[in-house]
């Protein structure tokens, strides 16, 4: 039993776990809710992955159905404490609901790998300027860089981006940079 | 969920990317006619919640998720967090009924595991020192009576909490004295403004005996509970080591009994600042202060669960969680053996037992084997 797991697809695990978990998150709003569900549907994949086909769609198919019902089936007191902070909606578990989370997961994901791909300099003004919510004067005195080259950075960055995404994402992207 | 889901996802994603074929732009353009909703996912892309995405699934450790799965799946000890709570009740009831019919003579403890307990330590209780500011150390579990500051403050001690006298503004110099609690100790403090503090154990805080006309500074080392009285013109601040938390009225948890500081919002707005930046947070959030600020959600549960009389595991390692009961029980830890740094254990269970009952639950969910002599414990792991 226990040699099958070293012959474990870890590349499928690196692949999915961001997605699943994301799409947990979006259902039961806990970040560690979330990681336990997702595992759990791992676990139920390594048990029975000899009788899942194994092609792409019928993986995703599996994970995703575990990973909703799982969030459908919460404990009571789990489910009693989102009803408590107003979390808890039925029809997000319509097949439609599920499905616009699904595309949402997917898309974020790739969405974030490919922030993640992008050389450092960018990144690092990503990072700074949104996620630590840094002003241009504040990454300045971080980086030892004048304002200017900041902005320079950021306007290269911003360029990277334009030529990458669609301008329809372009306000999510500045929502980064527009610090 | 049929594999239509996916290409639609593909499409978006690619449309997101300016990537799409003229046949991809047509599959979507039908896609976006099927249903006003369709319109609706495609727009939702552009809105403020893609930021709190993108945080999200940057604070997704993948290499950690596989390692925990790999674990779990080679021991299958792995329990969920209400079984261990279980666990830890039924253990409660053995421990109990052992105390009821055993003798006081009984050299050792009898276990359900392979622990060993030459003999067993009481949890921690109220227990703290007062340094009052012409450097006197006040024993306030042995000292019951009031205290007086030179300035007039009355100071009330009355059990487990300690009371300053509300007063004016104090011009001039601020006179301070620290609030001191030791292992295995916890105290609460009312301060003359109202604000309340709960403070864990192995913590202090200095604090005017009296706020001054500016803002209001307390220091804190270890681990605090605020419940900060409100005064917009006198905004609060918690000053550790070197990084600060600015707050206007608020209940909210600091942990700084490591190189990074954790401050988790229960209510109302606090603003965490380090040398290098500062975020503000909203309820439910916290910040992981260290070189940089990160901020994630909070378990606010497990945040508090110590001023509740509880300790709340969730995916801590050993050597965390031994931490929290050598400052509880004051006990030394040691290791017989490597222990796995990066393996995480869940549980809960009341913090007035002694600490056997702890270790039974840790046990099971570990499977590392801790004997007690005197204030030691050694744990072994297989």
């Amino acid at each position: 039993m226990e040699d099958n797991y070293t012959l474990l697809p870890e590349a499928l695990f690196k692949k999915y776990y961001p997605r699943l978990c994301h799409f947990a998150w979006q259902l039961v709003h806990d970040r560690d809710l979330a990681e336990d569900i997702v595992q759990d549907a791992f676990m139920a994949y390594l048990k029975n992955h000899d009788a899942i086909v194994e092609d792409d769609i019928a993986i995703k198919n599996f994970l995703y159905s575990s990973v909703r019902n799982a969030c459908f089936n919460l404990s009571r007191h789990e489910r009693v404490v989102q009803r408590f902070l107003g979390y808890y909606r039925p029809e997000d578990f319509e097949e439609s609901h599920v499905m616009a989370k699904i595309i949402r997961s997917e898309v974020m994901d790739e969405i974030h790998r490919i922030i993640q791909a992008m050389p450092d300099a960018c990144r690092q003004v990503f990072r700074l300027g949104y996620l630590e919510g840094l002003s241009n004067f504040k990454i300045a005195e971080k980086l030892n860089i004048s304002i200017n080259t900041v902005k320079t950075q950021k306007q290269r960055g911003i360029k990277i981006i334009k030529s990458k995404f669609n301008p329809e994402l372009l306000g999510l992207i500045l929502l980064f940079f527009d610090k | 969920m049929d594999s239509k889901t996916y290409q639609v996802a593909q499409l978006v994603s690619k449309y997101l990317q300016n990537n799409l074929s003229e046949d991809e732009m047509a599959a979507l353009q039908q896609w976006l006619e099927e249903s006003p909703k369709n319109e609706e996912v495609l727009a939702s892309f552009r809105g403020r919640q893609s930021v709190s995405d993108m945080e999200f699934l940057n604070s997704i450790d993948v290499a950690a998720g596989w390692e925990r799965l790999t674990m779990r799946n080679r021991k299958n000890r792995w329990k969920r967090i209400a079984k261990v709570t279980g666990i830890a009740a039924a253990i409660a009831v053995v421990a109990f009924s052992w105390a009821r019919f055993s003798t006081k003579t009984t050299p050792e403890l009898e276990t359900a595991s392979n622990n060993r307990y030459i003999n067993d330590v009481a949890p921690g209780g109220d227990r703290a020192l007062l340094r009052l500011s012409d450097g006197r150390l006040v024993d306030l579990e042995a000292y019951r009576s009031g205290l007086e500051e030179r300035d007039g403050t009355q100071i009330i001690n009355s059990g487990g909490q300690v009371t300053y006298a509300k007063g004016t503004t104090a011009t001039g110099e601020l006179i301070y004295n620290t609030l001191v609690v030791p292992k295995a100790g916890t105290f609460q403090i009312t301060l003359s403004d109202g604000t309340k503090v709960w403070l864990n154990a192995m913590s202090e805080l200095r604090f005017p005996v009296h706020f001054g006309q500016g803002s209001r500074e307390v220091f804190l080392q270890g681990e605090a509970y605020f419940e900060v009285a409100h005064d917009a013109k006198k905004p609060f601040h918690v000053n550790v080591n070197g990084n600060k938390v600015e707050v206007l009225g608020t209940h909210f948890n600091i942990n700084a009994y490591r190189d990074v500081m954790s401050a988790t919002l229960v209510e109302g707005s606090v603003r965490v600042s380090n040398p290098t930046g500062e975020r503000v947070l909203a309820p439910g959030q916290e910040a992981k202060v260290g070189e940089q600020i990160t901020v994630q959600p909070a378990n606010i549960d497990k945040a508090i669960a110590w001023k509740q009389g509880d300790f709340y595991f969730k995916r801590d390692n050993i050597d965390e969680i031994m931490g929290q009961l050598s400052r509880w029980y004051d006990v030394e830890v040691k290791y017989e053996s490597a222990y796995p740094a990066n393996k995480g254990y869940s549980g809960a269970i009341r913090r007035d037992v002694n600490i056997s009952q702890v270790l039974e639950m840790l046990s099971y969910v570990s499977g590392a084997v801790f004997t007690i002599e005197g204030n030691t414990v050694t744990i072994a792991f297989e």
